[in-house]
């Protein structure tokens, strides 16, 4: 191999090598699977958009670790990025959700006093 | 040569984002962003905003320096999950405000019909002491008038009893009175005849009791009669007494007058002598002029022969 060769490779091998070489991302999983924890806590299995987004985040972080089972750690990284940023999003419309509704029965709760205050 | 096929390979490697259409990822990515930028969350929740700013930017970096790539769009993605993540925490932020406001709201009328209930209590026991102010005065009003009705009964009690009283003195000195009559008439029908006429009680005396014929000068026994008859009229009371001398049609008319006077004076001395008044009787001689029997008898003239006493009660 001659000196050309060699710097070819190495230039080729600095753009291509990164996918294969990456390592288990591990502490996006553990990342991902608590934010998942987090939305189901908050309640996002009980409301409609955000339990399509936590299924979403599940089934991003089933598929993250299959990725990372046949050794495709990088593809694994932005699986479970994508999870994580589903399940966050889940978490906060389960929050909004419950705040909203918080907001109404405080509101309704004034509305209802003040009827009954000025009968 | 070599050289330039290299170059060549790197520019098109490199330039490869510049004309690549962005991902729809990043489409997304900012058109989530921009939605989030226009909500609550520019007010809110800035510090998330910026978060999601930074992943777009650093998406749309990602973009200009690789293109298209898994990587990119993969930044794009995240990059608009957090620019929804924003709007929704600014419209949790919004929707936290609302409840807080509604909370003061609430409490603010609360208070507002705390304060009304409380006024109308005031006012209430306001009501309630006035109206027990005008119980109370009513009650002593009308203890006031029970009191002054009472002393007005009692006093009409009194009165009435005393009224009585003095009705049953009155029909105690009547009673009195009638048994002091009826014993005075006893006594006086034993010497003399009563009747009652309208000019008063009559007492009439036989003259052949009091004098001596021709004469008239009181019999001792005739002295006697009268001082029953002085007693008996005493006993009675009178409020004016004439004393009437009359004689029977003998002898001259002139001569019995005159002897009918002197013996009504001497009856009438001898009645004041014991204790009839001298103001109220008075004695007067009719002589024969009102004779009560016939003079052609001697019986008739005996009972023409007489004295009376006429009696005005009290």
């Amino acid at each position: 191999m001659s000196i050309r060769t060699a710097g070819l490779c190495s230039v080729l091998g600095f753009l291509f090598m990164a996918c294969g070489g990456a390592a288990a991302p591990n502490e996006r999983v553990t990342s991902a699977t608590a934010a998942v924890r987090a939305a189901e806590v908050a309640g996002a299995p009980g409301n409609p958009e955000a339990s399509l987004l936590l299924k979403r985040a599940r089934e991003g972080l089933a598929q993250a670790k299959a990725q990372m089972a046949d050794g495709k750690n990088e593809d694994a990284a932005l699986t479970l990025q994508k999870a994580e940023a589903d399940a966050d999003l889940a978490l906060y419309l389960a929050r909004e959700a419950a705040a909203k509704a918080e907001a109404q029965a405080a509101v309704d709760q004034v509305k209802a006093f003040k009827q009954k205050a000025s009968e | 040569m070599k050289h330039t096929t290299l170059a060549a390979f790197t520019l098109i490697a490199t330039l490869g984002c510049g004309t690549t259409l962005a991902p729809k990822e990043l489409l997304d990515a900012r058109d989530a962003y921009d939605r989030a930028a226009k909500g609550p969350a520019a007010k809110l929740t800035p510090a998330q905003l910026d978060t999601a700013k930074q992943a777009l930017d650093k998406a749309e970096a990602s973009f200009k320096d690789d293109g298209d790539e898994d990587g990119t769009k993969t930044m794009a993605y995240v990059a608009m999950r957090k620019a929804q993540a924003a709007a929704a925490q600014g419209e949790i932020a919004a929707a936290a405000q609302r409840r807080d406001q509604a909370a003061r709201d609430l409490q603010a009328a609360q208070q507002a019909d705390a304060d009304k209930a409380k006024k109308s209590l005031a006012k209430t026991k306001t009501e309630l002491a006035e109206e027990k102010r005008r119980l109370e005065a009513e009650r002593k009003q009308a203890e006031a008038e029970r009191k002054q009705s009472q002393a007005e009964l009692a006093k009409k009690d009194q009165e009435v009893n005393k009224t009585k009283q003095q009705l049953e003195e009155e029909q105690k000195k009547r009673l009195d009175a009638e048994k002091k009559l009826s014993a005075a008439m006893a006594s006086l029908a034993e010497i003399a005849k009563v009747k009652e006429e309208k000019r008063g009680v009559v007492i009439t005396i036989s003259g052949e009791v009091l004098f001596a014929s021709g004469k008239h000068e009181l019999l001792p026994i005739a002295q006697n009669k009268l001082d029953d008859v002085a007693k008996a009229l005493k006993d009675q009371g009178y409020k004016a007494i004439l004393v009437e001398g009359h004689t029977d049609s003998r002898g001259s008319a002139k001569k019995n007058e005159e002897l009918s006077l002197q013996r009504a004076n001497a009856v009438r001395t001898h009645l004041v002598s014991r204790g009839i008044a001298s103001e109220k009787i008075k004695a007067t001689g009719i002589g024969p002029s009102r004779p009560i029997a016939t003079n052609d008898t001697a019986e008739g003239r005996a009972n023409n022969r007489r004295v009376e006493l006429i009696v005005t009660p009290e």
